[in-house]
């Protein structure tokens, strides 16, 4: 339901950075995306596809790297790690009967962007991604 | 910072934040500040659709005390529940997120900026009928409610266990109905706290004018 607005905050970030940058062409963007957003990575590449049409990205390929959850109980202070799939009572209450506090999984950052290959024809610069 | 790796293989560390969940923060954070800055209580009520939010917050309207009061009411389409709150006297605002399931930080800040923030006391947010995706979606508020209906029945917690996990208050409404439909009640109660221990649960019936005013004592301790 949420991945074309996060996945649009990404395109709309990266587009900003080449352009600030004066990168040409993109072949890849990575991205960190926290098992706890709960966002399906097919779906954001689906959408990646969809809002880059059109776009100085849109030749370009995301690549996606999951960030397991981690929570951190308020009473006993254990650290465990919250697989993808298992997430129900086991992310909201400990075993001691605290409370659970997500400390990390609830990413999503751009952290790369590949630049794509570029050759001169003529007098202007193509892309070969 | 984001790695840059140029077509000759260079990689160029950039001046630039790729932190996208972090954009969504700050909205988050820009509303806690006008809730401080102007000393309004700022509370997020979210609920499972019909379970009688609109009910609730005009209800507690009169009984607060508060002489300066605005709700902004999201729906997915009409005014009616602002016209309902401003019935009762309040300041309304309706926000339409047409096909979007639950209002975010961005446009609760939009809603706020319509307000005379300096002369409120309390602001209510009525969320989008959903218990899924309000849970993770913070609007800055001090305190978050979810409000329930005893009609949902008895799975409802177990089946939601991210906003049962992330709200204050559980309100359990339309308890005038719970000897009709079979529910019990304290068990419902049970159910929320083994989830949650620290959640306060209060049973409410606006048309019996059941714990109202346990709820507006509550709220009157809330400050910004």
């Amino acid at each position: 339901m949420h991945e074309f607005g996060f996945t649009g905050r990404i395109v709309s970030l990266v587009l900003t950075v080449i352009r600030d940058h004066k990168v040409m062409t993109v072949a890849r963007v990575d991205v960190e995306l926290g098992d706890l957003t709960f966002l399906d990575h097919d779906q954001v590449r689906l959408a990646y596809r969809v809002l880059t049409r059109g776009t100085d990205l849109e030749c370009s390929e995301l690549m996606i790297a999951g960030v397991p959850g981690v929570v951190v109980c308020s009473k006993c202070e254990v650290r465990r790690a919250v697989r993808r799939g298992l997430v129900d009572e086991d992310i909201v209450r400990c075993k001691c009967g605290g409370k659970l506090r997500i400390v990390q999984g609830q990413e999503c950052r751009v952290v790369g962007i590949v630049a794509g290959q570029e050759r001169v024809v003529g007098d202007h610069k193509e892309s070969l991604r | 910072m984001i790695r840059l790796i140029t077509s000759d293989g260079t990689v160029r560390k950039l001046d630039a934040d790729g932190d996208v969940s972090g954009e969504y923060e700050r909205w988050v954070a820009e509303n806690r500040r006008l809730a401080e800055e102007h000393g309004f209580v700022l509370i997020d009520v979210m609920g499972t659709i019909g379970a009688g939010k609109t009910a609730l917050i005009a209800g507690l309207v009169g009984r607060l005390g508060y002489k300066r009061i605005a709700v902004i009411n999201g729906d997915l389409a009409t005014t009616v529940d602002r016209d309902r709150i401003q019935a009762v006297g309040a300041v309304a605002v309706q926000i339409n997120t047409d096909r979007s399931c639950h209002l975010d930080a961005r446009m609760v800040n939009r809603a706020l900026r319509t307000l005379d923030l300096g002369n409120l006391d309390l602001v209510v947010v009525e969320n989008v009928g959903n218990l899924i995706c309000p849970a993770g979606f913070g609007l800055g508020s001090v305190r978050r409610a979810c409000v329930i209906s005893i009609t949902d029945g008895p799975y409802l917690v177990r089946k939601h266990p991210h906003v049962f996990g992330s709200v204050d208050w559980v309100i359990v409404n339309k308890m005038d109905l719970a000897g009709v439909c079979g529910q019990d009640g304290d068990q419902l109660r049970r159910e929320v706290l083994t989830l949650n221990p620290e959640v306060v649960v209060i049973m409410t019936s606006v048309v019996e004018d059941m714990g109202l005013e346990e709820l507006a004592m509550m709220v009157r301790n809330v400050h910004a």
